[in-house]
């Protein structure tokens, strides 16, 4: 289904989505959702990737929920991040397909993961009700996440802290003062360049963003994403424990 | 540098709640204004759409929407949807900030 060729479905990474680890689900479909995806795939998924993660984005028209509804189920992914469009319980894919709305969704492709959505909205219900269902954290925004286009760049910057602090081994707390402070210094930035308007449009994202610091129905503040290595750890700790069990029980 | 532009837009109105004032007079000693944390809220509506429409046509947008305009954003913000009340929130923060900045030059 998968058109390589057509720059809206870019895959990053693996091909295969049974070995993602970060799994990016992209709307990748009007002005606003492009120019996220854009800054997302230099900013947010090449870093990424060049940290060792795994990672499937889904973008365009591939970000529908028949398509990736059985990707999910069996993708054992930790963490899923995205943009599109939002309601306060609804997350939207290509051309406003369903992705996730309250009580609606395979508990199993949410739980235990840790869950961004770079969208409008959806930390009113739909956060609560993912943490509901077992996702360890949710961080998104409770209304309008606004940016002004020419400096569009700087907006979601400050958004994909989020991802990129995750991704370094960051606990959740950790992560909401990175984004917190990341706010900080481009809100301070733009009032020492007398340009009001768009501090107080960045100071305004930053008092929307909810996480687990800020709501405890968001999950866990301590909730991290195990890099690749841990897990390779892991694996490598059972591998031995098995290996070991029948000598030691001998 | 200061945008020199401001000073001529509102930002509250005079005390006697008759006309709106600008950034200038707001600023000027002696002269009779409500202070801009004790305007109403229609005062503040009525400040917000007259500031977007003296204004050039604006970058803002959302993820849901896209660029906004002036047109909509003055929709919005009168029609006291979610999304005007955040254009709103944010026209204020921002005629907050210009006035802090003002009052430095």
């Amino acid at each position: 289904m998968r058109n390589k060729s057509d720059p809206q479905k870019t895959n990053h990474g693996e091909a295969d989505p049974l070995n993602a680890i970060a799994v990016g689900l992209e709307a990748n479909f009007d002005c606003q959702t492009r120019l996220a995806y854009k800054y997302r795939s230099d900013n947010v998924y090449a870093p990424l990737l060049k940290s060792g993660l795994k990672l499937q984005v889904i973008a365009g028209s591939d970000d529908m929920k028949k398509v990736i509804g059985s990707a999910f189920k069996i993708s054992n992914s930790n963490y899923i991040t995205g943009c599109g469009h939002g309601g306060s319980d609804a997350y939207y894919g290509y051309k406003n397909d369903l992705i996730f709305a309250v009580k609606s969704y395979d508990r199993r492709n949410v739980q235990d993961k840790i869950i961004h959505f770079l969208s409008c909205r959806n930390a009113q219900e739909l956060g609560p009700d993912l943490v509901s269902s077992g996702c360890s954290a949710f961080f998104g925004y409770n209304n309008d996440f606004v940016f002004h286009v020419k400096y569009a760049d700087i907006f979601f910057e400050c958004d994909a802290q989020i991802d990129l602090g995750f991704a370094a081994g960051l606990m959740a707390e950790e992560v909401h003062n990175k984004v917190i402070a990341t706010f900080d210094k481009y809100i301070q930035q733009f009032r020492d360049n007398n340009q009001s308007y768009e501090a107080a449009a960045l100071a305004y994202n930053k008092r929307i963003l909810r996480s687990p610091v800020l709501d405890s129905n968001l999950g866990c503040k301590n909730a991290r994403l195990e890099s690749p290595s841990v897990w390779r750890r892991a694996l490598n700790w059972i591998a031995e424990g098995l290996t070991l069990r029948p000598k030691s029980t001998m | 540098m200061f945008p020199v532009e401001q000073w001529g837009l509102p930002v509250s109105f005079s005390a006697d709640q008759t006309k709106l004032v600008t950034l200038h007079e707001y600023l000027t000693p002696g002269f009779a204004s409500i202070p801009v944390e004790n305007l109403t809220l229609p005062q503040r509506i009525q400040i917000a759409v007259q500031r977007i429409q003296l204004q050039p046509e604006s970058d803002l947008a959302t993820i849901n929407d896209g660029i906004l305009g002036k047109a909509r954003m003055i929709q919005e913000i009168q029609a006291g949807t979610d999304l005007g009340a955040s254009l709103l929130e944010i026209e204020q923060e921002a005629t907050n900030l210009i006035i802090a900045a003002a009052r430095k030059e």
